[in-house]
């Protein structure tokens, strides 16, 4: 049940956003989401969808693979439409009992669906796109600037490693001891929900007894290698700039530019669909 | 030089005392008894050698192997690795350097998520150069036999092919010694061997110092020396001949014989001539056969007669 998680799985194919630094494409997410928001009508939501499909068209990721990561998000974009949909004052035009449609709401609830995916797919993109060694380093380095106020940037992206590292491990070890409680005839699928969660007790606390052991070996095998912090450490595969690193950045200055030069422009023209 | 010398190191785990009671001395004293996890081991290791230190759990065989990494420091005592003192800790580095350690657990001693950067880590801690660290990498693992899971996930190696992977990262750093500490007792036979035929190969081609910690008892047969440990003590040492010949000690310490010795002891017992000491299958195949041809020549005398 811990297999399926997609979201912060890398997708394994070569292209040009693969190839690109994850420092860039982590600017690249902040970009797009601030975008998402500086963009208020149907001319600007429809160059941030332009631009998704861009991107996505250019990272090789089949459209397919992104919407299984969707999954557990439409519950919410429903909700949200749900809300907007029904309860947005305005000029009316459609009412029954408690529930009304506006002319308003019918727009925010369209803006409110696309923006919530928009950022949900722009942002699950860095990780499809970027190995979490590569995303953790990328991290690390964007981070670095933060030492000098004592900011624990390498600590967190060795935390961020090690976490990674071992969710496949601990997730495999939940199902041993899911089997070995079964063995012993514990009950796990009987019983309300509060019985439920109290029948997971037997499943957590061996976990988390397993964990720190795990946890407390990792640290002696670190110390032995040497381990002192991120002060004088070197890298195998430090990250450089290349070429087309500075050319993602050239096109994510003209993409947040483009974005709020819609706003702006397209406030005199654009009266329809503005919110 | 000794790689290893240590003198009469002793070693406590801490104990917490409990200031405000005071009727209980009697169990503290029991207590602290109980933490003494190493009793005066003095012991030397040459250059080159494969050492094995055999005992029974509890017997101070891992908090031995943690000291010669300098995890931790002996409380009294003193021992040196390669002429440096592990308490100094100006020198702790480079101890840490010169001894690599590998663990029982492949799990949880690999910290990289591909093969290759686990190998790195020790390189990128002690700041080597991006050249050195590849150069260094891709070495190690050619001479533990990894070098085409280079690029693979750890989580799809097999047990044998993980402790491979952390011999590597230790070989990496270059060292002079490297402490397996049970590294093989979570492994299947198929596993064991590969590590142990890749230890062995860096010991005999290399002149790396192995010291493995085991209670595997087969593995002890193919050791240069051995040390048996029990109650924080080294109760027996010497060379696998002189101290599986002395079967009874080994049992009261708590340990089988190899299934070799076992065997020769057992055809002993049912009154075969067969010597004290045997550790090698050949050895034990010539007691034998040697045993028939002078059974058949006297049967041959007999019948001449």
């Amino acid at each position: 049940m811990f297999r399926d998680i997609t979201i912060g799985q890398f997708y394994p194919v070569t292209s040009i956003i693969n190839k690109l630094d994850p420092r860039v494409k982590l600017c690249g997410v902040v970009v797009y989401i601030a975008a998402v928001f500086i963009i208020n009508n149907i001319f600007g939501l429809l160059f941030i969808i332009a631009a998704l499909a861009v991107l996505i068209y250019l990272s090789k990721v089949p459209l397919k693979h992104i919407m299984k990561g969707l999954r557990f998000v439409w519950f919410l974009v429903i909700i949200a439409i749900f809300f907007n949909l029904f309860f947005s004052d305005g000029d009316i035009i459609w009412r029954w009992w408690i529930f009304h449609m506006s002319r308003q709401g019918i727009l925010r609830a369209a803006f409110f669906a696309v923006r919530l995916v928009c950022v949900i797919v722009g942002s699950s993109m860095l990780t499809y796109t970027t190995t979490p060694t590569n995303l953790t380093a990328g991290l690390e380095k964007v981070m670095q600037p933060l030492n000098k106020i004592h900011f624990p940037g390498h600590e967190i992206a060795m935390m961020m490693s090690i976490a990674l590292r071992f969710i496949p491990i601990l997730s495999e070890e939940i199902n041993k001891i899911i089997k070995a409680q079964l063995a012993r005839g514990a009950d796990f699928d009987s019983g309300g929900i509060i019985v439920k969660a109290k029948g997971m007790i037997p499943i957590m606390i061996p976990l988390f007894i397993s964990a720190f052991r795990r946890a407390s070996d990792l640290a002696t095998a670190m110390e032995s290698r040497c381990y002192s912090g991120g002060e004088g450490r070197t890298k195998m595969y430090p990250l450089r700039y290349h070429k087309r690193d500075t050319v993602g950045y050239i096109v994510l200055l003209l993409f947040l530019l483009a974005s709020i030069g819609l706003r702006i422009l397209m406030q005199q023209f654009v009266t329809i669909g503005r919110i | 030089m000794e790689i290893i010398k240590s003198e009469k190191i002793s070693y406590s785990y801490p104990v917490f005392e409990d200031p405000d009671s005071q009727e209980n001395k009697e169990l503290l004293e029991k207590k602290k008894e109980a933490a003494k996890a190493l009793d005066g081991v003095s012991l030397e290791v040459r250059p080159g050698q494969f050492i094995c230190i055999l005992g029974r759990n509890g017997s101070g065989k891992s908090t031995f192997a943690k000291h010669l990494n300098a995890l931790i420091t002996p409380t009294e005592g003193t021992l040196w690795i390669d002429g440096m003192d592990t308490k100094d800790e100006e020198k702790l580095w480079d101890i840490r350097r010169t001894v690599g350690m590998v663990f029982q657990n492949p799990d949880n001693q690999i910290i990289g998520s591909i093969v290759d950067e686990e190998v790195a880590f020790g390189l990128e801690n002690i700041g080597a150069s991006t050249r050195d660290i590849r150069k260094g990498v891709y070495k190690a693992l050619e001479e533990v036999n990894m070098r085409e899971y280079a690029k693979v996930s750890p989580n799809k190696l097999s047990g044998g092919q993980k402790q491979r992977v952390a011999v590597a990262g230790v070989l990496a750093m270059n060292p002079k010694c490297i402490v397996l500490d049970e590294s093989t007792a979570m492994l299947d036979p198929r596993g064991r061997k590969e590590v142990m035929d890749t230890v062995k190969k860096l010991n005999k081609d290399d002149g790396i110092t192995i010291i493995s910690i085991t209670h595997y008892m087969e593995e002890a047969l193919e050791a240069d020396y051995i040390f048996v440990m029990d109650n924080g003590q080294v109760r027996m040492q010497g060379t696998p001949r002189e101290i599986f010949s002395r079967e009874e000690e080994i049992e009261e310490l708590g340990l089988k014989l190899p299934q070799l010795c076992q065997l020769a002891k057992a055809l002993r017992n049912k009154g075969m001539d067969i010597p004290m000491g045997i550790t090698t299958e050949e050895e034990l195949k010539d007691a034998i056969t040697k045993r028939q041809i002078s059974e058949n020549d006297s049967e041959i005398t007999a019948g001449e007669k």
